[in-house]
């Protein structure tokens, strides 16, 4: 609820913009943008204010890895004024649409803009596309479109530069609850087991261990092996909970818990987590804080709260 | 089944009953000439599963369940349909209402993808499956099927024959054909239900036409091969399994059909009856025969007059 | 309620005798099984029906007992196995000898269509007991699709049919049905013997197990073709001919009045169709009466007393001696006909 009325605040503050410039801009005058993923969306609507018109192709519960375009989302792209994509392998079936798009309009993968050094990868060497759950990095992301959006519109650019800095500070906020309500979790209870390995960057922020049934993508299928090293796991660090996410079949972390539960470790299912993809438009996890904002407070819950 | 972790064991249990299940009523399959019919009513299925999601808003098993087989049992009247009123063979038209209604069913997934509300996750599972996270309730859900099927086979084992052998003379005989052909589909489309909730709709496919053809290798009693049909559909379930666990991250639907392919290409080389390996054996055995005779008949002819022998 | 085996008004037990208890179930309507999946719509049975409730029923007259709805009760086992144990190639004597000859098959104002052809059209004959009648006519003429809807096998457009007085439904247990060969499976997994006791499955119902009798009765059967030895065989294995016998052999374990036969001679060897012919005509010698889609001009007059000439109606039907001549055949088969010198009349 508070982050709506920063939000209307906000777009209030903003007030009215001279017209648009010519370059680039939609028949309304305001910078259609077009995202793969909310997380991208919606921090950029917000940065953009009303100069920008942003539609994401992939809504709540959508597994990115997962997605194919439709002719539908083509035309969404043809109909861009500029297109934001995660990158780093996360949409893996919209690469060849990218690059034909991208010949037409400006297309920015907006994690691909942040330094390689900074990168999580897996054991076989593929980069971690997760990268919106390091706010730091995504800050850095969310600038690189920044700049992109002031380039279409160089007379709007010191509006979207104050509305970066404040969705920034807002940012900031976030992560210091975030480490704040992490850190009060028992040091042998940090540990986040869920779907899938989305939550990388999320622990070498907040200092948690994690662990991911299946692997980086969702386009394996979980193998006995997996389910019983996460069981194994649970049983010897005596892990509370475990979690489901919003985009994933939860059979396999239902299996997993019953198979702890055999063993006799009861693990409880401490809540869905928003990884992939974010909540309904116009929902408190719609918006990319809100969202952050929930996971961090279910894990918190479910791990935290005493056994 | 020591060394084997719980889950293990009820995926292990699970894809045994199931497989057998699926490896019998595929043998029915197989005699009506409808190998492929298990493949298309498995494609058929995912409409309905999205469907079933769909109206209510939420993921709920049995609605979704129901709307796959309301969605597999109209692939099969649209296949009845197709042959009866047109000049379009039957492998032809199953071929068909196999890609038109997996089409339909990953283009109601699309949009389905895009209504408001979250929740979706686990639509596309039904695909490809996921054998692995079957537990202690699949393993009662498949072992019930199993015990089902078993029922049906072994209680009406004559009828079936008659039905699958010659329906005409059946039908003369006072045998029900709608009644045949109404369970033969209930059974085929239970099956498959229940199992492509678990392991998705390709290895169901798989467990359904893999083990009647491996099993006609073996013999030439009818009855044998509906065993012979549980036995590798229930085997390569279990092999399969027991295999997946052997690697870290190996996925076990796919290590089912390698077992039960496996199981095929054995079956396909040496089987007794039909194998290539006895059919090799037999025609030199009989090449050999041949020239012994004949050289016998040579020398023979040369001694008398006419004696030619067979 | 759907039944699994149809009670056509005899078990195992009893023997038919005449149409008597077959009348008691007319009145009891089945969904309908015989339809295929070429469904035209028209429900076969329904133009039947409704014509034998109006009074046109045969009554048997004479020679026929009615002792109840089921005819007389005999203790499992006992009164069927001594008949059959008398029956060493001769059927025992029908109790239904009945002074007045009735037609056991009588066809009227017969109609059906495959897809959209009209392939049979105002087809109306008798056919009486103890005669041997050969089905004549060229191709796409309709006999195959004849016998088929006479058996409900093939949707039936109009007309009536009644078999010994009553429905097919009703007379079913007293008619052999021996189709095609082309219609069957040869590669399915069974032998010789197995096919032949399926024509006892109607006999044994649903949950039992054939026994041993059964088993014995298919071996005579099968002894009474020739093919004792085949018993074992893979039906795979066995030439036309020899199919052919074990379809007969099958036919006979039914022990049926009438037998309706489709092409039996077609593609058999010398040996077999001699075989063959014997067997009908001893079964007309047993007071049987067998109706038979022959595909051979030349043998009609040699082996059929009667004959019924086809083309999408009926050309005409009667005893060979008489209705075999040069005017009919030419009419049936236009100018199709080519050498064909010996003909009576």
């Amino acid at each position: 609820m508070p982050a709506f009325f920063l939000m209307a605040l906000l777009l209030a503050a903003c007030g009215p913009v001279g017209g648009g410039g010519a370059d680039g801009t939609g028949s309304d005058g305001a910078i259609h943008v077009v995202t793969t993923i909310a997380q991208i969306a919606e921090p950029v609507s917000v940065i953009g204010g009303d100069r920008v018109r942003v539609e994401s192709l992939m809504g709540p519960g959508v597994d990115p890895h997962l997605y194919r375009a439709t002719q539908g989302d083509i035309r969404k792209l043809e109909s861009a004024d500029i297109i934001f994509y995660n990158g780093l392998h996360l949409e893996a079936n919209m690469l060849r649409a990218f690059e034909e798009i991208g010949r037409s309009r400006p297309v920015l993968a907006v994690g691909e803009a942040i330094p390689e050094d900074r990168l999580l990868t897996d054991e076989t060497g593929a980069v971690d596309p997760h990268v919106w759950f390091d706010i730091d990095l995504w800050k850095e992301a969310l600038a690189a479109a920044t700049e992109k959006l002031k380039e279409l519109s160089p007379d709007d650019a010191a509006f979207f530069e104050t509305n970066k800095r404040e969705y920034f500070a807002k940012l900031d906020e976030l992560k210091d609850e975030a480490a704040g309500l992490m850190s009060s979790i028992p040091k042998e209870r940090r540990l986040l087991v869920t779907a899938h390995d989305a939550f990388g960057y999320f622990g070498r922020m907040l200092d948690l261990e994690v662990v991911g049934l299946q692997g980086l993508s969702t386009e394996d299928e979980v193998g006995l092996g997996d389910i019983e090293r996460t069981i194994d796991l649970l049983v010897e660090r005596k892990v509370p909970a475990v979690f489901v996410e919003t985009s994933i079949n939860p059979k396999a972390i239902e299996a997993v818990i019953e198979g702890a539960r055999e063993r006799g470790v009861d693990v409880k299912l401490g809540g869905e987590l928003f990884s992939d993809a974010m909540g309904d438009a116009g929902t408190e996890e719609g918006t990319y804080i809100g969202m952050y904002r929930h996971n961090v407070h279910t894990i918190h819950e479910a791990l935290a709260g005493g056994e | 089944m020591t060394g084997l972790s719980h889950n293990a064991q009820w995926v292990l249990a699970s894809a045994l009953m199931l497989g057998a299940a699926a490896g019998t009523v595929g043998c029915f399959a197989y005699w009506k000439r409808q190998s492929l019919m298990g493949d298309a009513l498995a494609h058929a299925a995912l409409p309905g599963v999205v469907v079933g999601y769909a109206l209510l808003g939420f993921k709920s098993l049995p609605v979704m369940l129901a709307g796959a087989a309301a969605s597999a049992l109209l692939g099969a009247l649209a296949v009845a349909a197709i042959r009866a009123h047109s000049r379009i063979k039957e492998d032809t038209a199953m071929g068909i209402i196999l890609s038109v209604f997996i089409g339909l069913g990953i283009m109601l997934l699309a949009i389905v993808n895009r209504m408001p509300g979250g929740g979706k996750s686990g639509l596309d599972s039904f695909i490809f499956g996921q054998a692995a996270a079957m537990v202690r309730q699949d393993m009662l859900v498949m072992t019930a099927a199993a015990v089902v099927v078993l029922l049906v086979v072994l209680i009406s084992f004559k009828e079936w024959k008659l039905y699958l052998f010659d329906p005409a003379f059946a039908r003369g005989l006072g045998l029900s054909g709608r009644l045949m052909e109404a369970a033969w589909m209930t059974l085929l489309v239970a099956v498959i239900v229940i199992g492509i909730q678990a392991v998705g709709v390709i290895l169901m496919a798989a467990l359904l036409i893999i083990p009647p053809v491996s099993a006609r290798s073996w013999t030439n009693a009818f009855g044998r091969m509906l065993a012979l049909s549980a036995l590798f559909g229930g085997g390569a379930g279990a092999v399969g399994t027991w295999i997946s666990t052997l690697g870290d991250g190996w996925p076990t639907g796919p290590f089912i059909v390698i077992a039960a392919a496996g199981m095929f290409l054995v079956s396909l080389l040496f089987g007794v009856r039909k194998g290539l390996l006895v059919t090799a054996m037999l025609r030199r055995r009989q090449m050999r025969r041949l020239r012994t005779e004949r050289a016998g008949d040579v020398r023979r002819d040369a001694f008398a007059e006419g004696e030619a022998l067979p | 309620m759907m039944r699994v085996w149809r009670k056509t008004g005899a078990t195992e037990t009893e023997r038919p005798d005449g149409g008597t208890e077959a009348k008691d179930r007319s009145g009891a309507r089945e969904p309908d099984d015989g339809t295929e999946a070429n469904n035209l719509g028209r429900k076969p049975g329904d133009g039947t029906e409704a014509k034998d409730r109006s009074g046109a029923r045969e009554q048997p007259a004479g020679g026929t007992v009615a002792n109840g709805p089921h005819g007389p009760k005999v203790p499992p086992g006992e009164g069927t196995e001594a008949q059959w144990r008398s029956d060493a190639g001769a059927p025992p004597p029908k109790a239904s000898a009945e002074p007045k000859r009735e037609p056991v098959l009588r066809v009227s104002g017969l109609a059906a269509a495959y897809r959209r052809n009209r392939v049979l059209e105002d087809v109306t004959f008798e056919i009486m007991p103890g005669t041997l009648t050969a089905v004549v006519g060229p191709n796409g003429a309709g006999k195959s699709t004849l016998l088929k809807t006479l058996l409900d096998l093939h949707p039936r457009l109009g007309g009536t049919v009644s078999f010994f007085g009553t429905t097919y439904r009703n007379a079913k247990r007293r008619v052999g049905y021996v189709p095609q060969r082309g219609s069957v499976d040869w590669d399915f997994p069974t032998d010789a013997l197995d096919v032949v006791m399926m024509g006892l499955y109607g006999r044994i119902g649903w949950l039992r197990r054939p026994g041993r009798r059964h088993r014995e009765l298919a071996m005579a059967a099968l002894e009474k073709m020739g093919m004792g030895a085949f018993a074992k065989r893979q039906i795979s294995e066995l030439s036309g001919g020899q199919q052919q016998r074990v379809f007969l052999a099958r036919a006979l374990v039914q022990d049926a009045d009438l037998y309706l036969l489709d092409e039996p001679l077609a593609g058999v060897d010398a040996a077999t169709e001699r075989a063959i012919m014997e067997l009908l005509k001893a079964l007309r010698s047993a007071g049987k009466t067998v109706m038979v889609v022959h595909h051979d001009l030349q043998t009609v007059e040699d082996y059929f007393d009667h004959v019924l000439l086809l083309n999408r109606t009926v050309v005409a039907h009667g005893p060979t001696a008489e209705v075999f001549t040069r005017d009919n055949l030419a009419r049936t088969y236009g100018g199709m006909l080519r050498g064909r010198e010996k003909v009576t009349g």
